[in-house]
Parts: structure tokens; sequence; C-alpha cells
């Protein structure tokens, strides 16, 4: 493809670009994830704007475009979303590439924040996130030692005296590396010298642990203080703060601020182009909202089962907009001194379900988790044992995950967290008991 | 030039690099050091929660040795039972730290603490053994007595001639001598003086007119361990006035197990002016709070104001966190003259753990109890007391129960705002409320109140299961859900436990059949018969009982009555051969049964033989010769067809 053609196809890259991003950007709109596109849409902003534009002398602004089409086709494919979003974002800076004819760097900061705005898979999400909780959880203690406060480790949890304080994925500044690396990144195609963008890169992580090591200070310090009302709300006010903060501060430190200003040829390009995947990401919301909607089943829940008695349990508002299910109750069973917990959670779309596990959940949480064993259930449901403690305090949990169990090709999750002492035997007993019933039902 | 600046550069950083580890290293051991010395001050202070605190940083830290530090373990071992656990877990875990030291370092100490701790269960192979580790006198005296229950006199003799004799006190050897002194053995003569030989006799006899003039004489030279002994063995044979003759010694600062049983011989003497003034006394250590709640009681009864606060700063550094708050909350609401019944009971049952042993809470949940209108509840607590020689008895609460509650177990049914109103005046271990709360629920006729009901009356089972009510309302909740075998369980133990409830459990067991929830007529039919049985008090085997039987038929007949009204032809053949069970004479149930089994062409045959047998029992009856005609008439057409 010459790039003349591609220059002439660039409207129609452009609504596709929103053809394809529209959904999720819908979706971000309404999570948390909406911080990171509006930062990720200002640093292209930035950089198209500042940017000095040159004669293209080569078609590698089509490599772009090629590899979003490539990705387009795999994400149809496989039915996978990831290479799908890819490449409506690639297809977005291939437009504006194109059509603004950006030397290498610029172009190449544009391509990365493009990418940053599609978010990681869950698993790695939680991994990463894991590994910064522990790192963080390990300094504070190491650092509150040296001071001589009675602190000590256990995994990402924090006991100070008799208080216990997890650093869980929320805290663990996940999100934070994001603008960081969008700030870096943005910086390094405005400045004007080599070695402050190579710097703005090198310390984007580092800076962005460090804000986060400050939040998570005042946190942990009213947490320890048992002040957990005034923790959650600085919570939530300083996440905020030093979301913008790791964007803001790479663009301080390495870019005269007196230098940016935006051309107007480049920013009537950027909106143009906006524009279009505008038009494109109506169309696709639109028909992704007129599609005939599917009820999800009604789960019954049994009241009472082979003497287990049970008790609506509210879901917290938090913990349900995580899990995002289109049906999804929790009861609390009792029988003498025992006491099970179990959730069921359905969700319409198995892609969204498989997103979510017990495992990952309690990670999330900041709980030890060891997974003892995993066992086929009815063909095609999986059994997972788990033992996860938090604070010195143990539960046993086993999950049934059963795909399409019988009306709408959904995916069932049952989980059950009891006491620890159950054998495996007796877990899935139990939980066979519960999904009889549901599935029962179901079916 | 440069690149010889660059290399310098990272040499120093690396150089500069492995100094700061170092020296990292070197201050993360001397925490290390430092977290076990600190945890070893505590600990000889009293301060065993800190002590404990230490030592879990400590064991936390990679940098330490942590685990594989015997000294550091047996320490952790002193300090652990003095701070109890929610569950009470402590004992059990200083006798895996005691097991886990043993198997690091062959220290005594630790073969000492599971001596004691298989002495106490009983298992006296295995007391001995470990004591056998262990050279300090006291260990020697767990291996005699552990020896003698075995009857080893080989074993006794032989720990008695290698036993060092500056180990143990004059009173020990006086007590081992009386103790052995029928005993197979060759005991080595000792100068005892008198007076400890007359007291250790005595004590061990448990009987003598002066055994609390000898106690008195002799309290100053015993020592702590001997007066913990001999108050063990005067309190199993009641002997308290010597308990106290030996405890009640002001200036002379003992420990505070001693403290707190002589505070008890105080309060069950309701000698309330001396426990008042117990603070003055001289003490190695704060008192505990068990003893501090006998001195406030006291103060309430002489009183009905209760000054005694618990430092639960100070508390919580010797005896933990759990047990400070604890212990704080039952204070703050002592301290309150007007504190309801209700809350006290609460916290106490909150702390059952900590004072699932004190008499004295047992009284005190006795007598609330007693005022809460709780009489089962008050007597559990109550016969629990009295092994202690205590009774309900004090002034020291308020308490406010709607008056309608009397009422309650003839049928009154409260209104909701009511029951709100009792609920909240009610501890949360309490009967009524719960009785109230589920019939209510039970009555909404839905799955959540079903299960609301059973939720809410399910600990009363396990409390008082002798309550029939609630056992009844467990019954009505279990078969909504259609599990019948529990709610027959639930109906048998209603009767067996007050008979005079088995014509409700009838009720409700006709009740649950007529909803058609699963439960068969045979089942009922048996359910009627076993509650019957139950409720004369006889057991299935027993036919002969002339009461039970009558009963049977005359339940039997009830059953046929209603199984004829609503045409029920299963119940109607259950019922009848149900009363052909007790009575195989009965004429008028063989007709009866015969005119069911008629409508069924496969059983006219046995019908006709069960007429024939009607007519011939009583032969005046014309009604049993046109169901005669009736089923030959049957008969005939099924042969035709």
């Amino acid at each position: 493809m010459q790039l003349s053609l591609h220059k002439h196809l660039a409207p129609v890259q452009a609504i596709g670009a929103g053809l394809l991003l529209g959904p999720f950007v819908l979706a971000s709109m309404q999570g948390d994830r909406w911080t990171i596109l509006v930062l990720s849409f200002l640093s292209i902003l930035l950089i198209v704007g500042n940017a000095s534009a040159s004669p293209i002398r080569s078609n590698w602004p089509l490599w772009p475009a090629a590899l979003a089409g490539s990705l387009v086709l795999a994400g149809i494919g496989f039915s996978a979303d990831k290479p799908l979003l890819l490449g409506g974002v690639l297809l977005f800076a291939s437009v504006l590439l194109s059509k603004t004819g950006l030397p290498r760097v610029p172009s190449l900061a544009i391509v990365a924040c493009a990418c940053l705005m599609v978010p990681l898979p869950a698993a790695i999400e939680t991994e990463l996130a894991m590994a910064l909780a522990n790192l963080e959880a390990s300094l504070f203690v190491v650092l509150g030692q040296a001071l001589g406060l009675p602190v000590r480790l256990f995994g990402a949890q924090i006991f100070f005296d008799q208080s216990i304080v997890t650093i869980n994925q929320d805290c663990s500044g996940t999100l934070l590396l994001l603008p960081a690396l969008l700030g870096a990144t943005t910086a390094a195609a405005l400045s004007k010298h080599r070695r402050h963008a190579i710097t703005a890169l090198v310390l984007a992580v580092p800076l962005a642990l460090l804000i986060n090591l400050v939040r998570l200070g005042v946190v942990l310090g009213l947490m320890a203080g048992g002040d957990y009302q005034r923790a959650d709300q600085w919570h939530e006010f300083l996440g905020f703060t030093a979301l913008a903060l790791s964007w803001v501060l790479p663009l301080a430190l390495f870019v005269d601020f007196d230098s940016i200003g935006l051309r107007s040829n480049a920013m009537t390009t950027f909106a143009r182009t906006m524009a279009l995947m505008f038009v494109g990401g109506i169309a696709t919301t639109i028909i992704h909202v007129s599609e005939p909607s599917v009820e999800p089943p009604k789960l019954a829940v049994p009241g009472y089962i082979s003497g287990w008695v049970a008790e609506r349990v509210e879901i917290p508002p938090a913990e349900a907009r995580i899990l995002n299910a289109d049906q999804v109750s929790r009861h609390r069973y009792t029988f003498d001194d025992d006491e099970l917990l179990v959730t069921v959670i359905y969700h319409l779309d198995p892609k969204v379900g498989k997103e979510h596990s017990s495992e990952r959940c309690f990670l999330a949480m900041g709980w030890q988790v060891t997974k003892q064993a995993s066992q086929p259930f009815r063909g095609s449901g999986l059994l997972t044992f788990l033992d996860v403690s938090s604070g010195g305090h143990w539960q046993s949990v086993i999950e049934l995950e059963i795909e399409d169990p019988g009306v709408s090709g959904g995916l069932l999750r049952v989980q059950l967290v009891s006491r620890p002492g159950f054998t495996n035997d007796q877990k899935r007993e139990l939980i066979s008991l519960f999904t009889n019933k549901i599935l029962g039902e179901l079916a | 030039m440069k690149k010889f600046l660059a290399i310098g550069l990272v040499i120093l950083c690396v150089t500069a690099g492995a100094t700061g580890w170092i020296q990292f290293k070197k201050h993360r051991k001397s925490v290390c050091a430092s977290w076990v010395q600190n945890a070893q001050a505590a600990e000889q202070d009293g301060y065993y929660a800190t002590a404990i605190d230490q030592l879990t940083l400590y064991f936390s830290e990679k940098d330490c040795r942590g685990r594989t530090d015997p000294s550091a373990i047996e320490l952790l071992a002193r300090a652990r039972p003095f701070v109890p656990l929610p569950g009470g877990g402590e004992l059990k875990q200083q006798l895996s730290l005691s097991r886990l030291g043993w198997r690091l370092d062959r220290n005594s100490g630790f073969q000492l603490t599971q001596a004691k701790a298989a002495l106490a269960m009983g298992d006296w192979r295995s007391a001995s053994e470990f004591a056998a580790q262990s050279p300090s006198g006291q260990s020697s005296l767990i291996r005699i007595a552990a020896l003698v229950r075995l009857e080893d006199w080989d074993g006794v003799q032989t720990t008695i001639d290698e036993m060092d004799p500056t180990s143990v006190s004059s009173f020990q050897r006086a007590l081992l001598s009386e103790l052995l002194v029928n005993a197979p053995l060759q005991t080595p003569s000792q100068a005892i003086r008198d007076d400890i030989k007359t007291f250790a006799r005595l004590t061990l006899k448990g009987r003598g007119e002066n055994i609390t003039a000898a106690a008195h004489n002799i309290k100053d030279i015993l020592t702590d361990e001997d007066l913990t002994i001999a108050v063990a063995l005067l309190a199993s044979s009641s002997r308290n006035e010597a308990i106290v003759a030996l405890l009640d010694q002001p200036q002379r600062p003992l420990p505070n197990t001693l403290l707190k049983r002589l505070a008890f011989q105080f309060w069950s003497q309701k000698n309330y002016p001396v426990l008042t003034g117990f603070s003055s006394r001289k003490v190695h250590r704060p008192l505990t709070a068990d003893t501090l709640l006998l001195m406030c009681l006291a103060e309430r009864e002489l009183a009905h104001n209760c000054s005694i606060k618990l430092e639960t700063n100070d508390y919580s550094k010797r005896y933990g966190k759990y047990s400070a708050e604890h212990w704080g909350r039952l204070f703050n609401l002592l301290n309150k003259s007007n504190t309801p019944a209700h809350e006290i009971v609460d916290a106490l049952v909150a702390m059952e753990d900590l004072v699932g042993k004190e008499p004295v809470v047992y009284q005190l949940l006795a007598t609330l109890y007693q005022e809460l209108n709780e009489p089962e509840l008050a007597d559990r607590f109550k016969s629990a007391a009295a092994l202690f020689g205590l009774a309900p008895s004090g002034n020291w609460h308020s308490s406010a129960t709607p008056s309608w509650t009397a009422q309650l177990r003839d049928g009154y049914m409260p209104t909701t705002s009511e029951v709100d109103a009792l609920e909240t005046v009610s501890p949360d271990q309490s009967i009524l409320w719960r009785l109230v709360r589920s019939r209510l629920a039970l009555a909404t006729g839905t799955d959540e109140g079903a299960a609301e009901a059973l939720r809410i009356v399910r600990p009363v089972l396990g409390w008082a299961p002798e309550v029939a009510t609630a056992q009844l309302i467990a019954a009505s909740s279990t078969a909504h859900f259609g599990d019948h075998e529990a709610s027959y369980g639930h109906l048998m133990n209603a009767v067996s436990a007050d008979p005079k409830s088995a014509v409700a459990a009838l009720r409700l067991s006709l009740h649950f059949y007529q909803q058609n929830n699963g439960l068969s007529a045979m089942e009922l039919t048996h359910w009627w018969e076993s509650i019957s049985r139950a409720e004369v008090g006889t057991s299935d085997t027993d036919r002969s009982g002339q009461k039970a039987r009558k009963l049977l038929i005359e339940r039997a007949l009830i059953l046929a009555g209603v199984a004829e009204e609503e045409q029920d032809d299963l119940l109607a053949k259950n019922a009848y051969r149900s009363i052909l069970k007790q009575q195989p004479d009965n004429h008028v149930a063989m007709n009866n049964l015969a005119v069911w089994l008629a409508k069924e062409k496969h059983r006219l045959e046995e019908a006709r033989k069960l007429t024939v047998a009607a007519i011939t029992l009583d032969p005046s009856q014309r009604e049993y010769q046109l169901t005669l005609k009736d089923i030959d008439r049957a008969l005939e057409q099924a042969v035709e067809s």
C-alpha cells in the first residue's frame, strides 16, 4: 500500500478505530480507567501539537496500520478482545502519523501512548500488583523497624502493634505506572535533549513508586491509628492526586513549559481524527446497545439445604462493581457452629467471567493464597481448592467454574468459603449440594 | 580520561553499595538482638504480651535466627499461657512450642512443661518419661506422682534415691513421706519440723479439727510453691477456712494465683469488707482482672457502686489486647450502677473463653438470667455455681423484662413492636426473644421467614434442648423446606423434653402432611405412633403397656377420622392398619379398611377376608354384611371383565 493511498484512506481508518474502540471507551468512562484514557489522549495531543512536522521520507507510518490490520484479523479469528483493542489504538496512531508527518521519536511516542490505553490482561495486572505491593510493604517495614517501630511483614501485610494493614491491588500503585509512563513518554518526545528524554523514561517507574509510597505512608498511618473512615477518604483523594502527579512530574522536570505550544494544523488533524473516531464509536455503540439483550437466568439459591440455613449478605458496591456480573448473590449458611459463605456469580459473557477468579480476587485483596488442587467437575466444570490467609486468619475456599451451565451459554461461578479443616471430599460434597440446586433450577 | 572517571565512579558505587549492605545487615542483627533482650526484660516484669510482640517481630524477620533459636522459643513458651487467645488456644500453643524447643535443643525446661501437661491430662507414662529428662525438684515430684499412679515402686525408689534433697522444701518432703508411708519403699530418714509434718499429714488427709490452727502456725515458713500445693490439696477436701488461714498474709507479696484463691474464699464467705480492702495488700504484680472482679462485686454488694477500674493500657501490655478489651468492657459496665442486666450478660458471654471456668461468673449469670425471666438458662448456670458452693444472689444490677413475657409460655403472640422492645432488653444468649422472633418469622410462611426462624431458634436448641417450643419451631422450619427427617427429630425431642407438647407435635405433623410437602401417609402414621409412644414414655418394643396401646388406638382413630373426612385413602388405610396392629380384633377397623381396599381391584380378595373376619367377630353388624355384598359384586364384575 502506498503512503498516499494510506493518507486517502485515513478517514476510513479513523472510523474503523472508532468502531473498534467505541464500547471499550464507553465501558472505561463508566469505570476507573477513564483517567488513563484522558491522559493518553492528552499526551498524544501534546506530542502531535508540539513536534515539528517534516516531509515524510519513508513508508514507515504504514507499519502501525499493517500491524493493526493483522491484530484485527487475529482478534476476529480467535474471538479475543485485546488484539482488537490494540488494533484500534494502532489504527488511530497510524492515522495521526500519516496526516501529520512527524519524525520518528514523536511518532514512536504516539504509538506507545496509544498502546498504553489498552489494559493489561487481568492475570498480568494482578501479578504486577502483587509484586509491587510486596516490594512496598517490605520497604515500609524496613523503614519502620529502622525507626524502632514494632512493625513486621507477612506477604503484602504490615502488622503494626496489633493492627494489620494490607497493601492490596488498589493501593499497590499499578495504575500509577501508566500515567507515569505516559508522562515520561510525552516528556521524552517533547524534550530538546536526548539525555533528558532517556532520564525521563528511566525515572518513570521509580517516580511512580515514590509517589505511591508517600500516598501509602499517609493512608497506612491513618489505618494504623484505627481511623479507617478517614483512611478511606484519603485513599481516594490521594489516589487521584498521585495519578495526576505521576503524569505531570516527568513533564515538569524535563520539559520547558514555555516552549509548549499547539500547532494549529496539527490540532486540526487531531480534532478531525477524533471526530471521525467519535462517529465510528457512536455507530458501534448504537449497534452494541441495540443488540437484543439476553436476560441472565434467575439463580435460585436455596434458603435451606441439608441443615444449612441461608441468610442473604449484601455485596459491597465496590466489589459488585469489580465483579461486573450479570447476576450475583451472596449467602451466609450456618449449621450449628459452622459457617459457609456462598457467592454465586453469573456472567453472560464467559470471557468477562474468565477475567475473575477466587485466586486472583484474594491475591488482589492482599491475602496469601495457596492453591491446593484443581479437578474437573461434571464435564465442563472445574473445581479449584484454595487455602487463603490474612493476618493469621485462615480460610478454605472452593470454587466451581462451569461454562454454559444450560441456558444462555454464560459462565457460572460458585465460590464457597469455609473454615479450614474440611477435607476436599467434604468441600466437594458441599459445593455439589449447592450447585445441584442452582443447576437444577437453571435446567 | 572520561573512561577512567566512569570506571572509578562505578567502583565507588559498588564499594559504597557493598559497605552499605554490610552495615545494613549488621544493623538488622542488632535489631534482632534488641528484640530478644526487650522480650526478656518484659517477661521478667510480667509484661507477657509485650514480650510476645517483641518475639513475634524476632520470629518474623528473616535476618534474625528466629524459629531455630531455642532460647527465644523457651521465652515465648513461658509467656504464652499468660496471654489468652480467642478460643483459648494459648496452652496448646505453649505445648507445641515446648515440643519444637525440645527438638531443637535438649533443654530440660521444655520437658518440664510437657511433663506438667501430661500429668494434667492423666497420661502417667508420658509424665514420668518427660519428668525424667528434667533434673529439677518439681520434675522429681511429678515423676513420683506419675509412678505412684502406675504402681511402679522400683521407679519411685530410684527417683527418691536420685533426688537432690535440697531441691525440694521441707513441706514437700514431709508430704512425700506421708504419701508413701504405706508404700513398699525405703525412704531416707529426714529431719523435718514436727509442725510441718503435722500440717502435711492433715493436708493430705483433708480432715482434723486443728488443721486451721496448724496452717496458721506454719504459713510464714512455707514457700509460694508449698502454698500452691497445700491450697490445691485443701481445696479438694473443701477446707476453706484452712486455705484462708494459709493465705491471709497481707504483708507478704503472694503470687496472683494465690491472691485470686484467697479473694474467692472471701467472696464465697460473703466477707465483702475484707475483699474491698484487698488493694492495700502487698503484691508482686498488679492484681489480675479476675481478682479485681470479685473486689468490684463486693463493692457493689456493699455500696451498689464499683470504683475498681482496669488500667487497660497496662493490662494489654501484660495479658494482651484481647483480654484487656473484654475485661475493660466488663469493668466499664460494672462501674455504672444502672447497667442493664442484658449488657452484662452479653459482655460475659463474649468473654466466655476468658471467664468460662470462673465459679463467680456462673453465679453472676445464674442471677442475671433469673432476673431476666430465663429459667432454663438460669438453671444451667445455677447448677455449675452450686458445684463451688455458690448460689444466685446479690443486688447489683437492674433488669426490665416486659410483663407480657410471663404469658409467652401460655401462647401469647406479641406484636412486632413488642418483640422489638423485648429484644432490646434481652441478651443475645437468651431464649424468650428468640422464641417470639422466630415464631413471627415462621408465621410469614415464606422461605426467608422459615430460614430466619431456624437461624434464630437454633442456638436455643444447643443451650436448652429441653425447651419444647424451640424444638417445635425448628420442626416447622425444617418441614417447610421438606427436610422431614430433621423435622421428625425435633418433634421427638420436643415430646421427650416435655410430654405435654405431644398434642402440638401431632397437630404440626398433620399440618406438614396436609401441606403436601413430601411427607407420606405412612410416615405420618409412623410419626403419630412414635410421638404417642414418647408421650407415655414407652419404647417401640414395649407392646405390653395398656396405656400406650389405648393411646395409640385413640390417635390412629383421630387420623382415620381426618382421612375419612378428606377422603384420603392412603392415610385411611395406614390409620386402620395402625389400629389393627394394636388391636387385631377391632372389627370396625377391619370393615372400614376393607371398604377402602375394595376400591382397588387387586385388593378385593384381601378386603373380602377382612370383612369375613369382621362378620365372624360381630355377626350382628348389618353394615359388615352390606360391605361383603358389595365386595362379592365387585369380584363378580372383575371375573366377568
